[in-house]
C-alpha cells in the first residue's frame, strides 16, 4: 500500500509531463498548468499518506522494487522510502505544487505555456527519482535528469542569447562536478561491489580504509559542489536566474540545488568515516557562505540578490552537514526552501508588477502598490535574516550553535558563519529597502499593480510555512531531530549544544541579524547611497570570477573547446559554423593537422602504431 | 571431416538470394521491388538460420564444424542477429540511394548482402584462414560501397583512401596470422588457445610480433585510434545512404573478429595484450573526443564520435573473456543508434552526398520535428545519458574493466565521456534553440529511414529502461 | 631445413612494401607495393607450413587463399583508381585531398 503511493508520487508527475509533451499544445492555456498542478499536488497527497506512519512512530523504512534493472551491478530499478526520502518529497512536492500553481499566473500567454508545464513536471518526477533512489545508480539516473530539466528550464527563453548561453554554462559546469560524482561512484562499485546504499553503508566500515573513505568523500563533495553551487563551481548560479522566476525559485533555491546536500547527508555513513572529507566540507561551505554573501551585498539585480543568497545559504547547509549535523542540515533545507522559495515568488511577482523591471534602482515605493507580496516577502526577509521565532532562526541556529560545540578550529568556522549571518541580514534588508520603501524610482510608463491570486495564495502559503516551518524543531521541541533519528542511526552526529551556551550563542545570532537589519536600515532608510565606487564595483562583479574563469578556460583544454564552442553559437546563426571555423584555428588548431587526410600521412599513423605495438609486445616477450 | 549444413546456412542463403537476384534481374529486369523481395528474404532466411543457431549451440553446446573451419556458438550467432537485421535496416535507409542508381542498384543490394555474409562469418570463424577470408569479403565490398556513386570526387576519394589503407592493414594483419601460425604450428583459434595453454614458449618473440599485428589489423577494422585515420574521410566522402552500414557494421565484424583473436586464441597471454589494448582505448577514446570537438561537419564528427565508442568497446575487452558480454551490448546498442545517426543524416543532407555541414542542421526542429527527435535522442544515447541504451553500455564496459583493475582506464573514460557531451549536445543546441533558414522548408522523410528510426528509437529506449533480459541473454554469446 | 634465409627474404619484401606505400604517389604504385606485402606474406606463410611439417598443410593453403583474396582485392582496386583518374585525370595520391581535419 504504501509502496503504491510512494510510486504514484513519482508516476504522477512523470505521466503529467507525457501527456503535456503530447497534447501540451492543444490543451487550452490555463487547463495544461491546472493538470501539471494537480499531478504534483496529488504526489504530494500521495506522499503525506504515505509518511503517515512516520509520523506515529510505527512506519518502518522499506525498498519499492519496480523491477531488475543492471542486475550485474547488483542494482534494481527500486525506491527507498525512509524518514529523510520521505521529508525531501514531502518538500519537493508541496513546494513543486505551490510554485506550479504560481507559474499558472506568471506564465500566462507566453507561447510555449504547455511546454513550460512539461518541464516543470518533468523535473518534479526525477527530483523524486532523485531523492527516492535506494541506490547509487538511481541516484545518478534522477542526477542527471534535473541536471537536464534545469538546462531546459534555465534556456526556455533561448531566443534571448544571454538565457540560452546561461543553461549551457550551468550545464557544462555541471558536468565538471559530475566528472568527480561518477568517479566516485566508479571508486565505490570498484571497493563494494555493488551500488545499493543499505550494502554499501553497512559494510564500509569493514571495507574502506580511512584513505579510500577520504577519496570518496572528496570526490562525492565535489559532484555536490557542482549540483550545491559550492566554490569554486557556483558560477552558474547566478546565471540561471536568466530563466523564468518560477523556475529559479523551484529549481535553483528550493529543490535541485539542495541535492548535494541531501547527497551528502545520505552517504553520512561514508563521511563518518573520512573526518578530512567532512571538514573539506564544512571548510567549503562556510567559505561559500561568507564569500556569496558579500557578492550578494553588490547585486543592483533583485533576482541576484537572492541567487547568491541561495548560494550563501547553502554554503550553511554544507557546514551543517559537513560538521555532522545532519539534521541541522536538512533542517534548514527544509526551511530554507520555504522561505527561498519565497523571496523568489515574491520577487517575481515585483517583476511582473514592474513589466519585466529587474533593475532595484528603478523600484522603491511598492509597498503601497503591492501590499501582499510586500507583506509575505517581509515574513521571508525576517526569516532569512534570522530574527525567532521564523522558520530561518531556528535552523540556521542550530547550524551555528553545533558547529561552535564541536570546539577547536571549528570555532572559526562558527564564526564566519555569525558574520555571514550579520551580512545576510544586511543585504537582504537592503533589498527590502531598495525596493519596497523610500520613493518611487519607476521608469516612465511603469505602473505597478499587485499581482493576480493565482500567485499571491502560494506567497500566503509559503509565508505560513516560513513562519511555522521552524517550529519543527527547536531547542524545546525536537520533533524533526526525532523523526530523522532512524535514519542516521549508523552514523555519529554532532551535538546541540545545551543550557546557557544554547542561550548565548541563539543570542549572538540573534544580535548580528539585528546589528546586520539595523545598518542597512541605516544606509538605505531615506536615499539611495553611491554605490561605484571599487570595491563595490568588485563585490557586484562577483569579484570577476566570472571572466578570469573565461580566460582560463578559452586557452587550455577540452573543457575550452566545449565551451568556447558553446559560447560561439550563442551569437547567432552563422555562428555555429564561423565559431567552429575560429575555434578551430584556436583551440583544435594543435591537434587537427595529424588528420591531414593524405593517404600517406594515414598510413604511416598505421605503420607508427603498428610499430610501437611491436615494440611493446617485443619488449614484453624479453626480447 | 564433421559437416553441419546449419553452420553456413546463413551464408549460404544469401548467397542463393544474391544469385537470384543477379539472374533474375539480368534476364527479365524486374527492377527494385524485386530486389527489396530477394534481399528481405536473404536477410529474413539467414536471420533465422542464425536464431537457429542460437537455440540449439549457445552456451556450453557449442561445436566447430567442416575441419574446424566454422563456428555455431552463441557468440556468432548472437553477432548474426545482430549483423543480418543491420544489413536489412541498412537497405531500407539506403533505399533512396539505390533507387537514384538505376539499374546498378542492384549491385548495392548485392553488395551489401555479401558484406553480411562476410561480417557474420569473421564472427563464426574458428580458424583464422576463416576469419580472413571473412574480412576481405567484407571490406571488398565495403570499399565498391564506399565510391558507389561513382561521379562523385568525394566518393571516390573515400573509396581509394579506405581501399589503400584497408589493404595495407590487411597485409599486416597477415603477417601477424604467419607469425602466429609459425609459433604455434596451427591456424585453428581453438588449436591456437590449447596450445597457448599448454606449451611455454621459451622464446615467445615470433608469437609477440604476431600478436602485434594481428592487433593492428583488428583496430585498424574498428577504427581505434591510431589505426583511425581513414574513418573520418571514409564516412564523411561515402554517399549518405553507405555511411550507416559502413560504420555500423565494421564495428560489429570488427569487434567479434577481435574478441575471438584476443579473448579466445590468445587469450592465455592476456596479460600481454591487455595492456596495449588498454592503451589503444585510452588513447582513442581522447583524440576520438578531442577531435569530434571542432567538427562542423555532422558526419565527420560522428566518425571522430565512433573512434571514441571504439575506445569504450576496446574499455571492455581489457578484461578478456569476461568483459565479452559487455562488449556485446555496447557494440549491438551502438551500431543501431550510429546507423540510425548516419540515416538521419541521410535524410537531412541527400542520401547521395557525402558531406553534412552541421548548419543544415540549424533548427531541423522546426522542419521537421521528428527527425530532430529522433537525432537529439540518439545524441542524447551515444552520450550515455541514462534511460537510453547507451547508459547502460557505458556502465557495462566500465565496470569490466574495473573487475579487470583497470580503473585508471576508467577515469580516462568517465572524463572523456563527460567532455564528449558536448558536442553531441551542441547538435541538440543547433537543432532546437537556433531558427532554420528562411528558403528551407518542410523535409519529406522516406518509407524506409521512418521505419529504421522509429525501430532503433524504440529500441534505444527500451533497452535503456529495461536493459537485463539483453544483458542476461548475452551471458550465452560467449565464443566456443 | 634452413628457415632464416625465407625469413629475411620475407621480411625485407614486406618492409619495401612498407616503404613504398610511405613514399610512393603513384595510386598504383600504391597498390604494387601492397602486392609485395602480401607476396612477403606468402612466402612466410609457405616457408612456415613446410618448416613445421604441418600435417594439414594449412600454410600452403592459406598461401592459396592470400593468393586469391589478393586478386580480388588488386581488381576492385584497379578498378578504383581508374574511377578516380577518370574524375581527376590524376592518380596522385597526394591530390585526395577534398576530406580532412
Amino acid at each position: 500500500m504504501t509502496g503504491t503511493l510512494v510510486s504514484l508520487a513519482i508516476l504522477l508527475p512523470l505521466g503529467g509531463s507525457v501527456v503535456l509533451l503530447f497534447a501540451g499544445k492543444r490543451l487550452p492555456e490555463p487547463l495544461a498548468g491546472v493538470i501539471a498542478t494537480l499531478t504534483v499536488a496529488g504526489a504530494f497527497g500521495c506522499a503525506a499518506v504515505a509518511a503517515v506512519d512516520f509520523l506515529t512512530g510505527a512506519g518502518e523504512a522499506l525498498t519499492v522494487r519496480w523491477f531488475d534493472w543492471m542486475p550485474a551491478f547488483g542494482v534494481d530499478a527500486s525506491l527507498g522510502w525512509d524518514r529523510l526520502s520521505a521529508l525531501m518529497t514531502l518538500v519537493v512536492t508541496g513546494v513543486g505544487a505551490l510554485i506550479h500553481l504560481y507559474s499558472i499566473g506568471y506564465m500566462k500567454g507566453d507561447a510555449r505555456f504547455g511546454r513550460f508545464f512539461t518541464y516543470l513536471n518533468l523535473f518534479i518526477a526525477s527530483m523524486l527519482i532523485l531523492v527516492l533512489a535506494d541506490n547509487f545508480a538511481m541516484l545518478f539516473v534522477g542526477w542527471e535528469l534535473v541536471g537536464l530539466c534545469s538546462y531546459l528550464l534555465i534556456s526556455f527563453w533561448f531566443e534571448r542569447e544571454t538565457a540560452a548561453a546561461a543553461g549551457k554554462k550551468a550545464f557544462i559546469v555541471n558536468r565538471v562536478g559530475d566528472v568527480g560524482f561518477i568517479v566516485a561512484l566508479m571508486v565505490v562499485f570498484a571497493h563494494f561491489g555493488s551500488f545499493r546504499f543499505d550494502t554499501v553503508f553497512e559494510s564500509a566500515p569493514e571495507v574502506l580504509t580511512t584513505g579510500t573513505a577520504t577519496a570518496i568523500g572528496l570526490l562525492l563533495l565535489v559532484g555536490a559542489a557542482g549540483k550545491s553551487a559550492q566554490l569554486p563551481l557556483y558560477v552558474w548560479l547566478p546565471d540561471a536566474m536568466e530563466g523564468p522566476t518560477p523556475v529559479s525559485a523551484l529549481i535553483h533555491a528550493a529543490t535541485m540545488v539542495t541535492a548535494g546536500v541531501y547527497m551528502v547527508a545520505r552517504t553520512g555513513a561514508i563521511f563518518g568515516m573520512a573526518p578530512i572529507a567532512a571538514g573539506t566540507v564544512a571548510v567549503v561551505g562556510a567559505a561559500t557562505a561568507l564569500y556569496a554573501a558579500t557578492i550578494a551585498v553588490a547585486q543592483t539585480d533583485i533576482k541576484r540578490v537572492l541567487a547568491y543568497s541561495t548560494i550563501s545559504q547553502l554554503g550553511y547547509m554544507f557546514m551543517g552537514v559537513g560538521a555532522a549535523a545532519y539534521v541541522a542540515g536538512v533542517f534548514h533545507l527544509m526551511t530554507h526552501s520555504f522561505f527561498k522559495a519565497l523571496l523568489f515568488l515574491g520577487a517575481g511577482s515585483v517583476i511582473h508588477g514592474m513589466h519585466g523591471e529587474q533593475d532595484m534602482a528603478k523600484m522603491g515605493g511598492l509597498r503601497r502598490k503591492m501590499p501582499a507580496t510586500f507583506a509575505t516577502m517581509t515574513i521571508a526577509w525576517l526569516a532569512i535574516s534570522g530574527i525567532p521565532p521564523l522558520a530561518g532562526f531556528w535552523s540556521k541556529d542550530e547550524i551555528l550553535g553545533t558547529v561552535f560545540e564541536r570546539g577547536g578550529a571549528w570555532t572559526v568556522l562558527w564564526g564566519v558563519g555569525l558574520l555571514t549571518a550579520l551580512l545576510t541580514a544586511f543585504y537582504m534588508t537592503r533589498m527590502m529597502w531598495l525596493t519596497f520603501f523610500g520613493e518611487p524610482r519607476w521608469d516612465d510608463g511603469v505602473h505597478p499593480h499587485e499581482s493576480p491570486a493565482v500567485m499571491t495564495i502560494p506567497l500566503l502559503a509559503l509565508a505560513g510555512l516560513s513562519v511555522v516551518g521552524g517550529l519543527v524543531n527547536t531547542p524545546f521541541r525536537t520533533t524533526l531531530e526525532h523523526f530523522l533519528d532512524p535514519v542516521f542511526d549508523a552514523v555519529r552526529l554532532a551535538h546541540v549544544p545545551t543550557g546557557s551556551t544554547a542561550v548565548a550563542l541563539a543570542g549572538a545570532s540573534v544580535i548580528a541579524a539585528l546589528i546586520g537589519i539595523g545598518l542597512a536600515a541605516l544606509r538605505y532608510r531615506d536615499r539611495v547611497p553611491d554605490e561605484t565606487g571599487f570595491a563595490w564595483r568588485l563585490m557586484g562583479r562577483g569579484y570577476y570570477v566570472d571572466d578570469v574563469y573565461g580566460q582560463v578556460f578559452a586557452r587550455s583544454g577540452k573543457l575550452a573547446a566545449a565551451w568556447l564552442a558553446f559560447r560561439f553559437d550563442a551569437r547567432g546563426i552563422d555562428g555555429a559554423v564561423e565559431g567552429m571555423g575560429a575555434l578551430t584555428r584556436k583551440t583544435g588548431g594543435w591537434l587537427r593537422p595529424i588528420q591531414t587526410g593524405f593517404v600517406r600521412t594515414s598510413a604511416a599513423g598505421v605503420v607508427l602504431g603498428a610499430v610501437a605495438l611491436l615494440g611493446w609486445f617485443l619488449w614484453r616477450g624479453g626480447l | 571431416m564433421n559437416m553441419n549444413l546449419l553452420a553456413v546456412a546463413p551464408e549460404v542463403i544469401v548467397v542463393v538470394a544474391v544469385v537470384a537476384l543477379l539472374m533474375i534481374d539480368v534476364q527479365w529486369r524486374p527492377g527494385p521491388v524485386w530486389w527489396a523481395i530477394a534481399a528481405a528474404m536473404g536477410i529474413a532466411g539467414a536471420t533465422a538460420a542464425v536464431a537457429l543457431q542460437w537455440v540449439d549451440y549457445r552456451g556450453a553446446d557449442a561445436a566447430s564444424f567442416f575441419s574446424d573451419m566454422i563456428a555455431i556458438d552463441g557468440f556468432g550467432a548472437f553477432a548474426g542477429m545482430v549483423i543480418f537485421p543491420l544489413a536489412g535496416l541498412g537497405l531500407m535507409a539506403a533505399w533512396p540511394l539505390i533507387r537514384s542508381q538505376g539499374g546498378r542498384g542492384a549491385e548495392f543490394v548485392v553488395l551489401v548482402l555479401i558484406a553480411a555474409t562476410g561480417a557474420h562469418l569473421m564472427a563464426a570463424a574458428a580458424n583464422l584462414i576463416m576469419l580472413f577470408v571473412g574480412l576481405e569479403v567484407f571490406s571488398i565490398s565495403l570499399y565498391v560501397l564506399a565510391g558507389f556513386t561513382r561521379e562523385r570526387v568525394d566518393a571516390d576519394e573515400a573509396a581509394l583512401k579506405y581501399f589503400l589503407l584497408g589493404a595495407v592493414a590487411s597485409a599486416i594483419f597477415l603477417y601477424g596470422i604467419a607469425l602466429v601460425y609459425a609459433s604455434t604450428g596451427t591456424t585453428s583459434i581453438g588449436g591456437i588457445a590449447t596450445y597457448l595453454r599448454s606449451t611455454i614458449l621459451l622464446r615467445p618473440g615470433v608469437l609477440m610480433a604476431g600478436m602485434a599485428m594481428l592487433l593492428v589489423g583488428l583496430a585498424f577494422k574498428v577504427s581505434a585510434a591510431p589505426f583511425h585515420m581513414w574513418a573520418p574521410d571514409v564516412y564523411q566522402g561515402a554517399p549518405g545512404g553507405v555511411t550507416g552500414f559502413l560504420a555500423a557494421g565494421a564495428k560489429v565484424a570488427g569487434f567479434a573478429a577481435m574478441a575471438r583473436v584476443l579473448a579466445v586464441a590468445l587469450g592465455g597471454r592476456i596479460d600481454d595484450w591487455a595492456p596495449a589494448v588498454a592503451v589503444l582505448a585510452a588513447v582513442s577514446i581522447v583524440l576520438g573526443t578531442l577531435l569530434a570537438l571542432v567538427q562542423s561537419d555532422l558526419k565527420r564528427m560522428l566518425a571522430y564520435s565512433s573512434v571514441a565508442h571504439a575506445g569504450f568497446i576496446l574499455t571492455a575487452l581489457v578484461a578478456g573473456a569476461n568483459g565479452i558480454p559487455d562488449m556485446w551490448f555496447y557494440v549491438a546498442t551502438y551500431a543501431v543508434q550510429v546507423l540510425a545517426a548516419f540515416t538521419v543524416a541521410s535524410v537531412v543532407s541527400g542520401a547521395t552526398q557525402g558531406r553534412a555541414p552541421l548548419s543544415d542542421y540549424t533548427g531541423l526542429a522546426s522542419r521537421s520535428p521528428w527527425l530532430a527527435g529522433m537525432l537529439g535522442l540518439l545524441m542524447l544515447a551515444m552520450a550515455g545519458i541514462p534511460l537510453t541504451a547507451g547508459f547502460v553500455g557505458k556502465a557495462a564496459v566500465f565496470r569490466s574493466a574495473i573487475d579487470a583493475d583497470y580503473l585508471w582506464l576508467v577515469i580516462v573514460g568517465v572524463v572523456s565521456a563527460v567532455a564528449g557531451l558536448f558536442f553531441y549536445l551542441r547538435v541538440i543546441v543547433l537543432m532546437y534553440m537556433q531558427a532554420a533558414d528562411e528558403e528551407s522548408g518542410h523535409i519529406p522523410v522516406p518509407g524506409g529511414a521512418r521505419v529504421v528510426l522509429v525501430a532503433v528509437g524504440v529500441l534505444t529506449v527500451l533497452i535503456g529502461v529495461v536493459p537485463w533480459p539483453l544483458l542476461t541473454w548475452l551471458r550465452d554469446a560467449l565464443p566456443l | 631445413m634452413i628457415i632464416n634465409q625465407f625469413l629475411v627474404l620475407a621480411a625485407l619484401l614486406f618492409s619495401i612494401g612498407i616503404y613504398g606505400v610511405l613514399v610512393r604517389r603513384n595510386a598504383v604504385l600504391v597498390l604494387l607495393s601492397i602486392e609485395l606485402m602480401l607476396t612477403a606474406v606468402n612466402i612466410n606463410l609457405v616457408a612456415f607450413g613446410s618448416y613445421i611439417q604441418d600435417t594439414l598443410r594449412s600454410g600452403q593453403v592459406f598461401a592459396l587463399f592470400v593468393i586469391t583474396v589478393a586478386a580480388a582485392e588488386v581488381g576492385i582496386g584497379l578498378a578504383i583508381v581508374v574511377l578516380v583518374f577518370r574524375n581527376r585525370a590524376s592518380a596522385n595520391v597526394d591530390e585526395l585531398d577534398l576530406m580532412r581535419w
